[in-house]
């Protein structure tokens, strides 16, 4: 449950939304440069709105007249960039396992289990270099799921993909959703990735719309 | 067309010949030093001479010292540089680069008038008989001033490619902005980093005319490799081509190092 009411000024441009999500699946869609992007980063704590209040599954992360700003660390949420963001320096394993504490073994099977999840055994030790865009985006999944997030942020994961591999991907995409339970909330500029039963925020020039239900 | 044929051959004889001419100006000089260097019998026993000793050595201890305190300082400096935006930035922008552009001797003088038995900070501490010009402490100073722009502009740069887009899913993944510095940014940006390194400690090694103005030349005290080949030019030939050669392959050796830190950082993440 993500309740969001964000204001920011950036040059020029400005971001004035309230949304409000409760399906498993939220979509910002809208052209690039209509503040969906901005909005996923305010929600992750990497931009500091002038103004709002973030809520996540009611607990306040974000409330400037309250001065409260937990750091993105303690947010519990996962964010899985445009391109991915993968530590280039690091293997597939390394990756996933970058955010994990405690024992080295107990990481060691919850990485393994986590790649068993999305399909990446056997590429333990490639670098993101020697990945497909495919792969690449399944390891920056399995890196931010890991750690159990309570919401998922996705930013245009299918973009970067070849469209023949786009529709599959999508399919995987909403099988992890389903056997792990998280919300995800995902930026788009392609309606296509819009299915039946997601909630949808139709974004233009810094603000948000909610869009009636698309029924089957 | 036999005329323009012909024109464009004269244009690249040109090119040939500048360019030929160019490779053998920079040759020259060092082949110069190896064609009277490398007959000599001596080359050992100059090697052991102290005045050759305490050069090498002095000049090792200062220039690592050099570039170690521009690693300490300039490294958060220069990510501060990088991501952060504040009032004075423009200003702190180039004064951070005019030691690069600043004749040496000019920053001899000035660190004499800051920190010299009369200058501005220097006479104070001098009272408190902390004398620092004419010490090996005036060397590294010297050698930091002149060279660590070099290291704070490469880390400033290589700062400024790593995407922040990694910082913020380090952060994300629960771990601090401390340790993502340390574990994402650094190790990204490491390729660059030691590029800008490199060439600190190299100009640190080089340094002269501000390590001369400022510490003088005294022999295992602040009488370094460049301050030592001058020396000795009139007094010992000998031993200033031996310090010339051991420098001349130092150079190469760091022309190396860039080169593969450049190749580097165009495959490895690519």
């Amino acid at each position: 449950m993500v309740e969001a009411r964000v204001l920011k000024r950036l040059n020029g441009f400005t971001l004035d939304v309230a949304i409000a999500c409760d399906a498993p699946i939220v979509i910002l869609v809208g052209p690039s440069g209509s503040g969906k992007t901005l909005t996923l980063r305010a929600v992750a704590g990497a931009l500091r709105p002038e103004a709002g209040r973030i809520l996540l599954d009611g607990e306040v992360v974000f409330d400037s007249e309250r001065g409260i700003d937990v750091p993105p660390q303690r947010r519990g949420i996962g964010y899985v960039p445009q391109e991915y963001g993968l530590f280039p320096h690091l293997d597939v394993a390394q990756n996933v396992g970058f955010g994990l504490r405690g024992p080295k073994t107990g990481s060691r099977k919850a990485v393994a289990d986590m790649l068993d999840t999305v399909g990446l055994i056997g590429l333990e030790r490639r670098k993101p270099r020697e990945l497909s865009g495919g792969q690449r985006q399944r390891v920056a999944l399995a890196r931010a799921l890991v750690l159990r997030p309570r919401l998922l942020l996705l930013d245009e994961p299918f973009s970067a993909l070849d469209a023949d591999i786009r529709e599959s991907v999508r399919g995987q995409l909403r099988q992890i959703q389903q056997s792990l339970g998280f919300q995800a909330l995902l930026v788009t500029h392609d309606q296509a990735d819009v299915m039946p039963g997601d909630q949808v925020y139709a974004y233009k020039n810094g603000q948000a719309a909610l869009r009636p239900p698309v029924v089957k | 067309m036999k005329i323009q044929r012909w024109r464009l051959h004269g244009g690249q004889a040109m090119i040939v010949l500048a360019a030929g001419a160019f490779t053998a100006f920079i040759l020259l000089p060092l082949v110069a030093i190896f064609a009277r260097v490398l007959p000599t019998s001596a080359l050992g026993s100059t090697l052991g001479r102290p005045l050759v000793l305490e050069a090498l050595r002095l000049s090792a201890f200062t220039s690592l010292f050099a570039l170690g305190l521009a690693l300490v300082i300039g490294t958060p400096f220069a990510y501060l540089l990088a991501r952060r935006q504040f009032p004075g930035k423009g200003f702190i922008d180039s004064i951070v680069e005019l030691p690069m552009v600043l004749p040496p001797a000019v920053a001899g003088i000035g660190l004499l008038m800051a920190f010299g038995r009369r200058g501005l900070v220097g006479a104070p501490l001098d009272a408190l008989g902390l004398g620092i010009a004419f010490t090996t402490i005036a060397v590294v100073l010297a050698e930091a001033f002149v060279s660590a722009p070099f290291y704070v502009r490469a880390a400033r740069s290589a700062f400024l490619d790593v995407d922040q887009e990694l910082e913020i899913v380090s952060r994300t993944l629960g771990v601090s902005d401390w340790a993502t510095f340390w574990r994402v940014t650094v190790p990204v940006a490491f390729p660059s980093l030691l590029g800008g390194a490199v060439m600190c400690w190299a100009r640190a090694l080089g340094e002269f005319g501000a390590t001369i103005m400022f510490a003088g030349s005294f022999p295992g005290r602040t009488q370094t490799m460049p301050l030592a080949i001058y020396a000795a030019l009139d007094s010992d030939l000998d031993a200033a081509l031996v310090l010339s050669a051991v420098l001349t392959v130092v150079s190469f050796v760091v022309l190396i190092v860039l080169r593969a830190s450049v190749r580097r950082l165009g495959g490895a993440y690519g």
